[in-house]
């Protein structure tokens, strides 16, 4: 199987780069100030200069370095080098979606690079840490189980979405597009018009796209060698 | 008398524990930071947002604690504490306090590096140290450290040369113990004797506000006329330029008690009842307060031959 990756793992926005560049220099100039400072303080000699760059290397810069970091984690928190960090639980997900050959909706739209940044995120909007309070629980909920290491966290089990998968996502980036609208027979447009109706069981649309266009990953039983893809240059 | 209400600030021990768990607080959060944004993975990035934010806060917080201490102890006067064995302060530091003992003991010490550290003096209650402060930002020229558990007021230079530029009442209180306090301290530091010094007497002095006085006419003249403020008015050499004049609402015409001629035609009996009834209790202006209550019919008498002695 071919595994050569163009897709680099690390899509995260020049936006985040940059938060992660001033960052990353606000977390350096802190650690030079307080141990400077501290040392010029232990000499007792210029302690005025010292007790300067303790004030700011305390004080001021770490909270930018707060905020910047903080920017800077949550816009990682959304490629999928992040996703792929829970190496046993997602990387079927990610080396499948990497993968040219796979013919699954998450590979297709990554190979052809119709998402081109963070494609785990954009169909998984409702997901992440720092998503609606809601997708925060669910956030926390993986991190719990993988930090016990439970069955799905192993990759032993398959994993399960905790709800059935809303059309939204896909909404969000096709409702717009006049081709999408006019194909699929109708059915497309009556999806988008909110004309079809609910499961009563599970909340679900009646006509998930995933009817006709799934499967979005292959399921686990169906993946025959683990792939590992490489972690790609980015 | 009422204890006067000072801050009570945190001292030099605990200070430097809270600035210590803020120092590593914040390495620990600069660590966690540069490795959640360069690695990118859940694990440093959920101990940054949980671990490394409180750090940061946590952190921040108690260095602005220290800073605000800081600059209260050096703007203002504050009630201090040190434990038996702390230093107060070290030779060579820069400091710009006066401290008065409230309670407990301290000695000084010379520290030399290649011999035997000297101590210089012990202090007690009452007594004052920190003087050089006044000077400038010159450094301590010797350690001073607790003997016994101590209590102090600590006393910034920017304050006290305010209450000592506008409390001419002070400054003569002050001025009047300086000369014991001088020759006191070039005893105790052999010959050497300096401005911070005499401005040391000065703290001490207002602090425990007692001044002792020979008897004697025109000299315990002088020290009531000066403890009791009338240069405030009728000015250090009672030339009628006390700092208060211009103060007042209407500026009063004072005379200059140094002419020759300024006191012509005033007998004793009239001073004397002017200080005791005050300008109003004889038809004078009211601004010349009365002093009966405060002041022995003596006293006033030895005040008026002060007075009469500045001719
Ligand atoms: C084209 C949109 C799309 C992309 C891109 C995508 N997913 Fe999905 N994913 C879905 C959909 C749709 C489902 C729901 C599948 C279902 O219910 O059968 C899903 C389900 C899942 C599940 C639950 C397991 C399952 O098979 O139901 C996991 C885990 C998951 N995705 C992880 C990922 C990861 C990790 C990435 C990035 C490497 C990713 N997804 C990229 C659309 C996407
Ligand atoms: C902390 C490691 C970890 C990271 C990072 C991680 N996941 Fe997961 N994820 C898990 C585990 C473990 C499960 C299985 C949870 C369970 O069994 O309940 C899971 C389940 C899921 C599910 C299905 C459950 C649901 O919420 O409906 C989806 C979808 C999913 N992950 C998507 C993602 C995406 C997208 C990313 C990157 C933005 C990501 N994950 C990053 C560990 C992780
Ligand atoms: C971030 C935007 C985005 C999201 C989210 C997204 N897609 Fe797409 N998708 C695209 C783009 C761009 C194309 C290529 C242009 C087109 O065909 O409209 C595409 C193409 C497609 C195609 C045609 C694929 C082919 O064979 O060329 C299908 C089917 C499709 N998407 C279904 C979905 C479904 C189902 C979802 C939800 C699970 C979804 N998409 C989520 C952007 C997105
Ligand atoms: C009833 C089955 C069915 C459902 C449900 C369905 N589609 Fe389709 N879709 C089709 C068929 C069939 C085509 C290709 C034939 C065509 O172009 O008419 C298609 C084509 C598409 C294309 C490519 C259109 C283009 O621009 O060329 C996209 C994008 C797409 N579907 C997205 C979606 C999304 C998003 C959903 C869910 C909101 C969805 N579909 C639900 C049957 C379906
Ligand atoms: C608040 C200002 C003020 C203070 C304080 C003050 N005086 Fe006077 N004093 C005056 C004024 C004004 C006069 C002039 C009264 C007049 O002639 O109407 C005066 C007058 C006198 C006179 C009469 C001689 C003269 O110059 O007119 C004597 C004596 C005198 N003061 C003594 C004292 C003594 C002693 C004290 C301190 C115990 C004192 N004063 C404190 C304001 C003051």
């Amino acid at each position: 199987m071919d595994l050569s990756i163009e897709v680099p793992l690390h899509t995260g926005s020049s936006f985040a780069d940059l938060g992660s560049y001033v960052a990353s220099i606000l977390a350096v100039a802190v650690l030079v100030l307080v141990l400077s400072g501290w040392l010029l303080e232990r000499t007792r000699r210029v302690s005025a200069t010292a007790s300067i760059m303790l004030f700011l290397g305390l004080t001021i810069l770490p909270i930018f370095m707060m905020l910047f970091g903080a920017f800077a984690s949550v816009e990682q928190a959304k490629s999928v080098e992040f996703c792929h960090s829970c190496h046993t639980a997602m990387n079927p997900y990610v080396a499948d979606m990497l993968d040219r050959d796979s013919t699954t909706l998450a590979a297709v739209h990554s190979s052809e690079r119709y998402i081109p940044r963070d494609p785990c995120y954009k169909c998984h909007a409702n997901y992440g840490v720092w998503g609606e309070a809601e997708a925060k629980f669910r956030g926390f909920a993986h991190l719990y189980h993988w930090l016990l290491a439970s069955p799905t966290a192993l990759g032993i089990e398959q994993i399960e979405t905790y709800e059935p998968y809303a059309n939204g996502p896909c909404l969000e980036c096709h409702s717009g597009a006049k081709s999408f609208l006019e194909s699929g027979q109708g059915v497309h447009r009556m999806i988008a018009d909110n004309l079809l109706e609910l499961d009563d069981d599970t909340g679900a649309p009646v006509t998930s796209c995933l009817v006709c266009h799934g499967p979005a990953h292959p399921k686990l039983a169906d993946i025959e060698v683990e792939i590992v893809p490489e972690r790609a240059e980015g | 008398m009422n204890k006067p209400d000072l801050i009570r600030l945190p001292g030099p021990r605990l200070r430097g524990r809270v600035l210590l768990l803020s120092k590593l607080l914040i390495l620990l959060a600069a660590v966690l930071t540069l490795v959640s944004v360069n690695l990118c993975t859940a694990l440093t990035l959920s101990l940054f947002l949980i671990v490394g934010q409180a750090a940061v806060i946590a952190g921040a917080g108690l260095a602005l604690f220290v800073a605000a201490t800081d600059f209260l102890r050096t703007r203002g006067t504050s009630e201090v504490h040190f434990n038996a064995g702390e230093t107060v302060f070290r030779q060579g530091d820069v400091g710009d306090l006066v401290y008065v003992i409230v309670s407990g003991e301290v000695e000084a010490i010379r520290e030399d590096p290649d011999g035997e550290d000297k101590v210089l003096a012990t202090m007690g209650e009452g007594e004052y140290f920190g003087e050089m402060a006044l000077l400038s930002d010159a450094p301590r020229t010797a350690t001073v450290r607790a003997r016994t558990d101590l209590d102090a007021i600590a006393m910034a230079r920017a304050d006290f040369t305010t209450l000592y530029a506008y409390l001419p009442n002070l400054r003569v209180n002050v001025e009047s113990v300086m000369t014991e306090r001088k020759a006191q301290n070039r005893e105790r530091l052999g010959s050497k004797s300096s401005f911070g010094m005499l401005l040391a007497g000065a703290t001490a002095a207002a602090l425990m506000a007692s001044a002792a006085h020979a008897a004697g006419d025109a000299a315990a003249g002088e020290s009531l006329y000066k403890k009791h403020g009338c240069a405030q008015c009728h000015g250090m050499e009672g030339k009628g330029d006390g700092y208060l004049l211009p103060m007042l609402k209407e500026t009063p015409t004072m005379r200059d008690w140094s002419d020759p001629e300024a006191l012509d035609g005033l007998t004793d009996e009239f001073m004397i009842e002017i200080t005791e009834k005050g300008g109003e209790g004889v038809g004078k202006s009211e601004i010349m307060l009365k002093y009966g209550k405060k002041l022995s019919r003596d006293e006033i008498v030895d005040i008026v031959a002060y007075i009469r002695s500045l001719q």
